[in-house]
């Protein structure tokens, strides 16, 4: 059996942890034709049953805490090969990245370790997350705009000093990319840009690649010009299937709750239902 | 635990001043108060020596000396561009508008493709940002014990499909005039010899306030002490950029900016001799007026740095080398003379 390791990368609240509910129950119930499905059950379970149940129901998956972090194994089969795969993924909470990794400047051993092996890194973000490097001048060209009696009236607002952890979400995950690449002998990284909660943003009628240069620019610049560093392919997955809890009702309704997972991968904006495609590229080795 | 700093090398503890040239220390984002410990707080003291002993250090991402920019130029072709300017010049406020203009997206065909030292520049963008809780932007001064200090962008040229290191390197005010004012002071930076581009800036405000005289003279006579301290030599690209172009942009700028053509002649015809490959130009890098837009002439400076200069073959040195690794800077390009935008 061969192991897969893939990194799960993203700040707090960016979806990591409903994407890993969510791809347990798909692996596991074999409502969909994912890529992968599960081979067989291994180990304790009764973590990832616990985020599955959430799930189920309709609830926010919650969070990752420091102390709750766990290592992921599912023992998953190629549905097209055969092939069997050991995956690994670190559950780990977005204020680890955030305050150790980015502003601490610190990870833990066995962290590095992971990171050395890993074929992979998902990188998620969530559209509702995203921290901009907001200018002074142009808050104040729109405040401009705006019409008169629109404004607040002027509050005094102490300045305040800089602090890393407010620092733009693309530049911490610019950073958090960077160490993994320091780390790790120089060969080719396999990058899964997830764009969560993807039924947010569908209506701009943007694919995952061009919302991310939109929304994060500086992101989307380093992970198009590393070329022989990373290999990116982007996706925009919604795991709920829509908005917690207004849609909560609509999203229980569904017989086969699969169905109701939302993915899009790449330009051609073709949903399916497959979220394992993301860990399926880097289990089968594709650039 | 006496007050330390999570910076590797920061004599703070030492001699109770900040590596990074803040003051007071504790304004550092890198210090650590009294007794608190370089990993965060953990539930049990057990853990926490756990966490310590088992902690991978990550690079610290903050500005590099001179002695350890040599570092990046491993990984490719390395541009390095020297901002020399008095106090309020504009230098830092240059380099953290190019880096904003990354924010957004490519700048010409350039295409951002890292920076060894993130932290560092979100330093220096920080009271220009919403974050700060200010209404006016600003830029916190180079601290004078900064002296010298390198920020890196790695860059891909995306029509050559090469990827660029580009060192920037800030000095403080009180450095530009020690340098200004002594012969062995200019020697004794002998790494600005691996300088490509070597900028010496003209604040456009003391032009409008009058003061043109005393600007120029202090920007004509630190390019001056460097050709003569032979730290400045034939093939060094030398610009003198006019910063803060807004200020002197509308119909009332006008006799200023006449002034500046007048300055740039005479610039010119003081330094041609010497200095071939001597560049113009004007940028407003964060606009205090509307005249013109955020980053103005900032693009054509990019390409500038990047598209000319460069060091011939190494020339014998005439004095014992460097033991400074950053000697071993690497870096190609045509010189072309320039007058931008």
């Amino acid at each position: 059996v061969r192991t897969c390791r893939s990194l799960v990368l993203g700040l707090p609240e960016s979806g990591k942890t409903t994407f890993i509910a969510a791809l347990w129950h798909v692996v596991e119930s074999d409502e969909v034709p994912s890529a992968l499905r599960l081979k067989e059950l291994t180990g304790d379970r009764a973590s990832l049953n616990k985020l599955r149940s959430a799930w189920l129901r309709c609830e926010p998956v919650g969070r990752t805490s420091q102390q709750g972090e766990s290592l992921v194994r599912m023992v998953l089969a190629d549905r097209a090969t055969g092939s069997v795969t050991e995956l690994l993924l670190p559950d780990m909470s977005g204020e680890t990245f955030r305050d150790h990794h980015w502003v601490n400047r610190q990870w833990a051993k066995s962290f590095d370790e992971l990171v050395q092996g890993a074929e992979g890194v998902l990188v998620f973000v969530h559209p509702n997350e995203v921290v901009e490097p907001l200018r002074i001048d142009s808050v104040n060209e729109l405040a401009e705009t705006l019409p008169t009696g629109s404004t607040s009236p002027e509050v005094a607002v102490e300045s305040v000093l800089w602090d890393a952890k407010t620092s733009p979400s693309q530049v911490q995950l610019v950073d958090l990319l960077q160490f993994v690449l320091r780390r790790r002998p120089p060969a080719l990284l396999r990058v899964g840009l997830i764009v969560s909660a993807w039924d947010l943003v569908r209506g701009q009628g943007l694919t995952p690649q061009q919302w991310c240069a939109t929304r994060l620019p500086l992101l989307g610049q380093f992970l198009e010009s590393n070329p022989g560093r990373l290999s990116t392919e982007y996706y925009g997955i919604s795991a709920q299937g829509g908005v917690l809890p207004r849609d909560a009702d609509r999203l229980r309704d569904f017989t086969h709750p699969s169905a109701r997972i939302e993915v899009v991968v790449g330009a051609e904006q073709a949903v399916s239902n497959d979220i394992t495609l993301p860990v399926h590229r880097f289990a089968r080795g594709a650039g | 635990m006496p007050p330390s700093c999570k910076q590797p090398g920061c004599p703070i503890v030492a001699t109770g001043k900040c590596l990074e040239g803040f003051d007071p220390p504790t304004k550092c984002p890198n210090y650590l108060a009294e007794g608190v410990a370089t990993a965060p707080t953990p539930a049990t003291p057990g853990q926490a020596a756990a966490r310590v002993l088992e902690g991978i250090e990550l690079p610290a991402g903050t500005a590099f000396d001179p002695g350890s920019a040599y570092e990046v130029t491993r990984e490719g072709i390395a541009r390095v561009v020297i901002l020399a300017g008095a106090e309020r010049s504009g230098k830092t406020t240059l380099l953290a508008s190019l880096y904003e203009l990354f924010q957004e997206g490519p700048v010409g065909r350039f295409s951002f493709a890292g920076s060894q030292t993130l932290p560092a520049l979100e330093l220096r963008c920080h009271e220009a940002r919403a974050a700060s809780g200010r209404t006016v932007a600003d830029t916190e001064r180079t601290k004078p014990a900064e002296g010298f200090r390198f920020l890196h962008l790695a860059l891909l040229d995306t029509s050559a499909g090469a990827r660029r290191n580009l060192l920037l390197g800030d000095m403080s005010g009180e450095l530009y005039d020690s340098l200004r004012d002594s012969h062995d002071e200019c020697r004794k930076y002998e790494f600005l010899r691996r300088a490509d581009h070597f900028v010496a800036m003209l604040n456009a405000a003391k032009l409008s306030e009058g003061h043109h005289a005393e600007a120029y003279a202090h920007a004509r006579g630190l390019v001056r002490a460097l050709l003569d301290a032979d730290v400045l030599r034939r093939h060094s690209h030398v610009t003198l950029l006019t910063t803060k172009w807004d200020l002197i942009a509308g119909p009332d700028g006008e006799k200023a900016r006449e002034r500046v053509l007048e300055l740039e002649r005479h610039f010119e015809e003081t330094f041609a001799a010497r200095l071939p490959n001597l560049h113009f130009a004007h940028v407003a890098a964060r606009p205090a007026t509307r005249a013109v837009d955020f980053a103005y002439g900032v693009k054509p400076l990019l390409q500038d740095w990047l598209d000319t200069g460069g060091l011939p073959p190494p020339p014998k040195l005439d004095t014992v080398p460097s033991e400074r690794e950053f000697d071993r800077l690497v870096t190609i390009g045509a010189a072309k003379p320039s007058r931008a935008p």
